[in-house]
């Protein structure tokens, strides 16, 4: 990697609700659905399901829409820590190395891969596995592995390219990032260059809203599962039986909950640094469902761009960043 | 859209959600607080605008032709550098208006538009860079 020769840098998120890629000027994303592949029978659809579908051990898999569709069936995993042990997390890693092809992104040279902060621990096995896995899958590619605020956080200090920005240089800016995530949210604290480990943590993401929107609903008699929730909390309705259910009030009530619990632990761990940051930086896909009960908390919190795609963006110029850090030398 | 048959062309116009929600949503996400790349694109528009109207291109071929002549005696001036004066109000629920460079919205929107953008206008020393790549690698060393 010492060479100066243009090096392709993909930034691979996989969340349990979608995955994030991005590469320079190109950012895709696909839900974290994959299922075994069935036989199918129609020429034409079979062409078009071999778009989605890769093999994992000689084994086929669908993934992203076509796992959705064909599978008919929602995310293939639960909400745990260990399923980057999975074989559908695997699969869903490869689905985006396919997804990179057909956009004509051949073998990276270097992939960022993100994990949440909790998972970052010393103590953790996590990077390791998640480095192995990724090496088996993809041999010819170096593997990093961030914690996912710590992309966020590169969207402030670095530019699309990777270079430091002149007027955020790292050493004079102190920022907080809250990554709003499905299944955590995370915060992590940089001063001055200086990792704040006392600021830094997980909580649950906002799959709290999902699964307390699940809980409301089922009283009344409504079964949805996780992914029908978390679809639900960003149309504001639902499709059951054939009928569009109302159910604003169900939602508002969760993400109500949900918030609250982030917020919370937000004003806990930041509070003490909060009036000395440049700003608090709100990232991931469920970042509009709290940002405005942070802005009413601390006035300089701001919301990503594109929330939900900062994180992977960000691991991408952290990419970019490492490339060209080992080419000044 | 106006103009006039002076030197300077000046453009007035309006872009409001309904007509351009696009172009509405991409200014209202730009850096209020460095302007010059917003008045460029804004430039760009208004020339592109006016362009299109045939009265105007008239105008700017008799503007164009003027300066041709001022440069052929002169031998001094570059053509086609006919300035345009453009001022613009964006139409938003907040009237936000942008016919000057003294923009300033609210404080909290300026931190946001700045953080999600970059300014290309600004540099630093390479000392300052090559603190910040150390730094940054240092930090980096973690993973």
């Amino acid at each position: 990697m010492n060479s100066k020769q243009k090096q392709t840098v993909v930034a691979i998120d996989i969340g349990h609700s979608t995955v994030k890629v991005s590469t320079s000027g190109k950012k895709l994303i696909f839900p974290s659905v994959a299922t075994s592949a069935l036989r199918i029978s129609d020429q034409n659809e079979a062409i078009v399901a071999d778009r989605e579908k890769v093999f994992l051990n000689s084994k086929p898999w669908f993934f992203g829409e076509k796992a959705l569709l064909q599978g008919g069936m929602s995310w293939a995993t639960g909400l745990s820590d260990d399923w980057i042990d999975s074989q559908e997390h695997a699969v869903l890693f490869l689905g985006a190395l396919k997804k990179l092809e057909q956009v004509e992104i051949g073998t990276p040279n270097l992939i960022i891969a993100g994990l949440p902060v909790q998972a970052m621990k010393p103590e953790m096995t996590h990077v390791d596995r998640l480095k192995r896995s990724f090496s088996e899958l993809c041999p010819n590619s170096e593997i990093k592995v961030v914690p996912q605020p710590y992309g966020a956080f590169s969207n402030i200090t670095l530019d699309v390219n990777g270079l430091p920005q002149p007027d955020r240089l790292i050493h004079h800016i102190s920022w907080a990032v809250i990554d709003v995530g499905f299944y955590t949210t995370d915060f992590i604290l940089i001063n001055k260059g200086h990792w704040i480990e006392m600021a830094s943590a997980s909580c649950p993401g906002i799959s709290m809203a999902a699964e307390h929107l699940m809980q409301r609903l089922s009283n009344k008699s409504i079964k949805i599962d996780m992914a029908d929730a978390d679809a639900a909390l960003r149309q504001q309705s639902i499709s059951y039986f054939g009928k569009q259910i109302d159910i604003k009030e169900d939602i508002t009530e969760s993400i109500s909950i949900a918030s609250s619990k982030i917020i919370d632990t937000a004003d806990r761990y930041f509070s003490p640094h909060a009036s000395k940051l440049n700003g608090i930086y709100v990232s991931g896909g469920g970042a509009a469902s709290v940002i405005e009960g942070l802005k009413s908390k601390w006035p300089h919190v701001v919301i990503a761009e594109d929330p939900r795609m900062a994180v992977v963006e960000g691991m991408r110029r952290f990419g970019e960043f490492s490339v060209l850090s080992r080419q000044r030398g | 859209m106006q103009d006039d048959s002076d030197e300077n062309i000046k453009i007035s116009f309006q872009i409001t959600s309904r007509q351009d929600p696009k172009l509405l949503k991409w200014l209202q996400n730009h850096p209020y607080k460095s302007t010059s790349t917003a008045i460029r694109i804004l430039l760009n528009i208004g020339f592109a605008a006016i362009t299109a109207i045939p009265e105007a291109q008239e105008k700017i071929k008799i503007v164009k032709k003027q300066k041709q002549d001022s440069n052929e005696s002169s031998k001094s001036q570059k053509k086609n550098d006919t300035p345009i004066n453009v001022t613009g109000t964006i139409k938003t629920e907040q009237n936000i208006d942008v016919s000057s460079k003294e923009i300033k919205p609210p404080e909290e929107h300026q931190i946001e538009k700045s953080i999600n953008n970059e300014d290309d206008s600004k540099s630093c020393s390479d000392s300052e860079m090559d603190a910040a790549f150390a730094t940054f690698n240092t930090l980096n060393g973690r993973f």
